[in-house]
């Protein structure tokens, strides 16, 4: 680990009981966040993204979750051995967490404000005036026309973008090094969506936070990270910079993904969708887990598959080697 | 059902000045005190054969013009001809009848089938009503609506929580083809689905286009889709049109600032290309206070002082292209 790592994974697996038995929704995954840096992280539901951020911030419901292995490293100390008591001062205050659907995520009877000023008090050590003075403060930071009022409105009375934008004010009001977003913006209007990322981007630019981008939507990514992990059925299927995985994509999933996007370019063609389906986590197929709906698999695919440096700093566990040059 | 057949520059569908207020009732006698003005005079012409694309954010009225135009809701005023017969004046039987001819697929592939019913008696149901098929064959016909949508056919008695999101979109659409219909609204079918799922949905509903000669009307706030599959393209702003015209046309040539705005806020797939977003300030204002003048103007880059005050009409600025914005009209 060298300075520049701020966080670091290391062979993390989650398991959750289910009826149809053990799901492993995160299977021996390992990445890490650099300071400052967007690290964007992509796949479908189910493939395991939200479930790695909530077990970097342990908040994976247990049970019927578990953290099975692995070491999560931040700033030198691993999260996965702190006492609940030690892990507390750091969820809000050094790492915290924005969520989908602001709506779920506040508390309908407390005012915004009321919100905000809670997690000041707890992590910094401040009174109640001091952390309103804060709190207008991050309101103003987010965009908000007019703090005072906002700090004094319930959730409900606000718009979808206003309240993501309470979202942030809260998760920042603490100055926190690593900001995990999990898809931030799938709820919103595309205007709004725009408002949202811009905002992101700049606060990011201010207070040198690193930002953990979970998405869906490969366009946040290509739009807002450096770096990106691209997550398939609980495993990290490739790992790069942004410009040589939409460039030069190492997994048949990673393209799959590209070319199943509708747009303008591919009009009157027929999409090249993924045939099949995810595969169940409670019975994942052995060797890689792509091969049913793979295009190029072949027999070793059986095989077990490992992430491998394909090109310098840009691993995917697939045995094919990069495609030259793939416009996107 | 024979495309060749048809006149394909024959208008289908006609929309004229459609209105579809809400009351807002408030205090002791729920006294009405304003409406939501959720779909605001709006004109629209279908041809046979074509996807027009409906775009606009959450609350502009999308659903609601759509589902007034299937009589799903009563309109407030205006008319909607469909293949020449009045939608709104028609009653009983001939409403029915009528019925058969246009369907919908809707957004919310889990709340739209009935849990307790088995998929194959979901899309009889339909069959039956219409008198489309008797006995033995509806099970024929079921049989062979699956099959054309992807899901085995012998899945018919299985229910609906046994099958992904996916798959139960293929159900809706199979449920919505099942009478045999001309026109289709799809509202938003792949919104809630995965990216590899939705492009397998975009290329049914492409097959089932030219096999059936259907025509759609594809509601959806997504652009990407919206360019890759419409033959041309409606923007809706807070329950009116702001901008019409072919798929090409508009996004070559974008005139509105709503749609400029719109179009520039779809990401981009290559890292390198940094796009130059407008970003607008502001929220989408609630369509029961809709601004005065142009209802845009509060967040539009372009305003000018006429704009607060004066409502721009929508017109034919070049042909098919037309816009509701004074940038593109002269004051009256």
């Amino acid at each position: 680990m060298n300075s520049e790592t701020l966080l670091e994974i290391t062979n993390l697996t989650c398991s959750f009981r289910t009826a149809e038995g053990v799901a492993r929704a995160v299977d021996n995954v390992s990445f890490s966040v650099m300071r400052g840096e967007t690290l964007g992280v992509v796949g479908e539901s189910g493939c395991g993204k939200t479930v790695t951020a909530l077990a970097i911030l342990r908040l994976i419901p247990s049970p019927p979750g578990k953290i099975d292995a692995g070491k999560i490293v931040y700033k030198g100390t691993d999260l996965l051995t702190l006492r609940q008591r030690e892990m507390r001062k750091i969820r809000g205050n050094e790492i915290s967490m924005i969520f989908q659907e602001p709506m779920t995520s506040l508390n309908p009877v407390f005012t915004c404000g009321y919100q905000i000023d809670e997690a000041v008090i707890l992590h910094q050590k401040v009174g109640k005036k001091e952390a309103r003075e804060r709190t207008i403060e991050m309101l103003h930071l987010v965009g908000n026309p007019d703090p005072p009022v906002c700090a004094n409105s319930y959730p409900h009375q606000l718009s979808g973008g206003m309240r993501q934008r309470v979202m942030i004010a809260m998760a920042l009001s603490c100055r926190p090094s690593l900001l995990i977003a999990d898809e931030p913006t799938t709820a919103l209007d595309v205007t709004i969506q725009a408002q949202i990322l811009e905002l992101l981007q700049s606060l990011r630019e201010r207070f040198g936070m690193a930002v953990l981008m979970i998405t869906h939507d490969l366009g946040v990514v290509a739009e807002t990270a450096q770096r990106v992990v691209v997550m398939y059925a609980g495993e990290v299927v490739e790992v790069g910079r942004v410009d040589d995985v939409f460039h030069h994509p190492g997994h048949p999933y990673t393209i799959g993904l590209q070319e199943s996007i509708a747009r303008g370019s591919q009009k009157g063609r027929r999409l090249k969708a993924i045939p099949g389906r995810v595969p169940d986590p409670a019975d994942y197929p052995s060797g890689c887990r792509f091969r049913d709906r793979c295009p190029l698999a072949e027999a070793r695919c059986a095989a077990e598959v490992r992430l491998r440096e394909a090109a310098p700093r840009h691993f995917t566990r697939c045995w094919k080697d990069m495609t030259p040059s793939k416009a996107p | 059902m024979n495309p060749v057949g048809r006149d394909p520059n024959r208008i289908l569908l006609e929309v004229r000045d459609l209105r579809r207020f809400f009351p807002i009732r408030k205090g002791f006698f729920s006294r009405v005190r304003g409406y939501v003005k959720a779909v605001d005079g709006v004109s629209l012409d279908v041809r046979r054969g074509e996807v027009v694309g409906l775009v606009g954010e959450s609350g502009c009225g999308k659903t609601t013009l759509a589902r007034t135009i299937l009589r799903l809701i009563e309109p407030t005023s205006g008319s909607v001809l469909f293949d020449g017969i009045p939608v709104f004046s028609l009653k009983g039987g001939e409403l029915r009848r009528l019925r058969k001819r246009f369907q919908i697929i809707f957004q919310d592939p889990y709340g739209s089938l009935n849990p307790r019913l088995t998929v194959g008696s979901m899309i009889a149901e339909p069959i039956k009503i219409h008198k489309i098929a008797r006995g033995a064959a509806v099970k024929e016909r079921v049989a062979d609506l699956l099959q054309k949508v992807g899901i085995p056919a012998e899945h018919m008695n299985r229910y609906p929580h046994e099958f992904s999101g996916g798959q139960r979109q293929r159900i809706g659409i199979a449920r919505s083809l099942a009478v045999g219909p001309e026109f289709v609204v799809a509202d938003e079918p792949v919104s809630s689905l995965d990216v590899s799922v939705q492009a397998q949905i975009l290329n049914l509903l492409r097959d089932l286009q030219v096999e059936f000669g259907l025509t759609f009307l594809f509601i959806t706030h997504d652009l990407g889709v919206v360019e890759y599959l419409a033959d041309r393209v409606a923007v809706m702003y807070l329950g009116k049109i702001v901008e019409v015209a072919q798929t090409e046309r508009l996004f070559g040539n974008v005139k509105h600032p709503y749609t400029q705005a719109l179009i520039s806020a779809i990401p981009s797939l290559d890292p390198q290309k940094k796009r130059q977003r407008i970003v607008l300030p502001g929220d989408v204002p609630s369509p029961a206070a809709v601004p005065p003048g142009c209802p845009f103007h509060p967040r539009c880059p372009k305003a000018m002082s006429h704009c607060r005050t004066d409502v721009p009409s929508l017109r034919e600025d070049e042909p098919g292209h037309h816009v509701s914005c004074w940038l593109y009209q002269p004051r009256a």
